[in-house]
């Protein structure tokens, strides 16, 4: 079944690559919703909390990736969150997963490594 | 945190942009030489790197249909960049806050303790950066034939 994906990110070019990239990493990718920010991520996710995956930057105006991950938790959103992001330090993924989230891209990426990172996520327990 | 001359600051300079280029991009890419600061460059991107002993800011600089060939290989073509001029500075400024994640991992490996800002565009000639008392690198490429200046200002320890 086709899942349903919200990407967070701050720059509408970032948005549109990675939409590319998990279509072409081979995922079953339906819908894809965006929002520029966390702020404006809550937002959409107080209108449709059905996503099943969310892609989300770090360093973003108004609500930053980390914060965003804490405050959807917060307000019991259980979905798998993935940071697709330039940070890469342990002390950054430690942050990240220490937030709520549950698994790091880091940028640069292909499409097959985006891809990889996200099945592994995915299955099931 | 070890970094403590321009042979080291243009190598992390080096490698960051062509790892970004080699695989968010797939262009063909010649360089570097070293650069001075073309002031026919027509559009900027540029994102601050701070922290405890560094500080700089990377400028990556090129002309405007350099810019736009960035952007819509990036988004996988001229028809999906369409006219938004918007999109094309979105593209160099995602270009420069990718290079610039590349200079932070590198420097952060040293203990560099770096923060990254938004990235941010600048448009029209001569938008040269220059600040006194500070080191600077350019390096001169040429990506699918288009003439791209990436430039690193920066200050080690407060020097």
């Amino acid at each position: 079944m086709a899942i349903k994906v919200l990407l967070v990110d701050d720059s509408a070019v970032m948005r549109k690559v990675l939409t590319r990239a998990l279509r072409q990493a081979g995922l079953d990718v339906g819908d894809i919703l965006e929002a520029g920010d966390g702020s404006e991520a809550i937002g959409v996710l107080e209108n449709d909390s059905s996503v099943d995956l969310i892609l989300c930057d770090w360093n973003m105006p108004n609500m930053n990736g980390p914060d965003f991950v804490a405050a959807a938790r917060a307000k019991g959103y259980e979905m798998p969150i993935v940071m697709v992001t330039t940070e890469a330090g342990n002390e950054r993924v430690q942050q990240a997963l220490d937030a709520g989230a549950n698994g790091f891209v880091t940028k640069p990426f292909t499409p097959d490594k985006l891809g990889e990172a996200l099945e592994k996520i995915l299955q099931p327990a | 945190m070890t970094v403590d001359t321009a042979v080291d600051v243009g190598t992390i300079l080096a490698e960051a942009f062509r790892e970004n280029i080699e695989m968010m991009f797939g262009l063909p890419l010649e360089g570097p030489k070293e650069g001075s600061g073309d002031e026919h460059m027509t559009m900027s991107g540029m994102v601050g790197l701070g922290g405890p002993e560094f500080r700089g800011l990377l400028q990556i600089a090129c002309t405007d249909q350099g810019a736009r060939k960035l952007a819509a290989t990036l988004l996988g073509g001229e028809e999906m960049l369409g006219d938004d001029p918007a999109m094309i500075a979105d593209g160099l400024g995602e270009l420069a806050n990718l290079v610039g994640g590349a200079i932070k991992r590198h420097l952060d490996e040293s203990g560099g303790n770096i923060e990254l800002s938004l990235p941010s565009v600048l448009e029209g000639e001569g938008n040269l950066l220059g600040v006194s008392n500070s080191e600077r690198v350019t390096l001169r490429w040429i990506v699918d034939g288009e003439e791209v200046e990436t430039s690193l200002v920066y200050t080690v320890n407060g020097s």
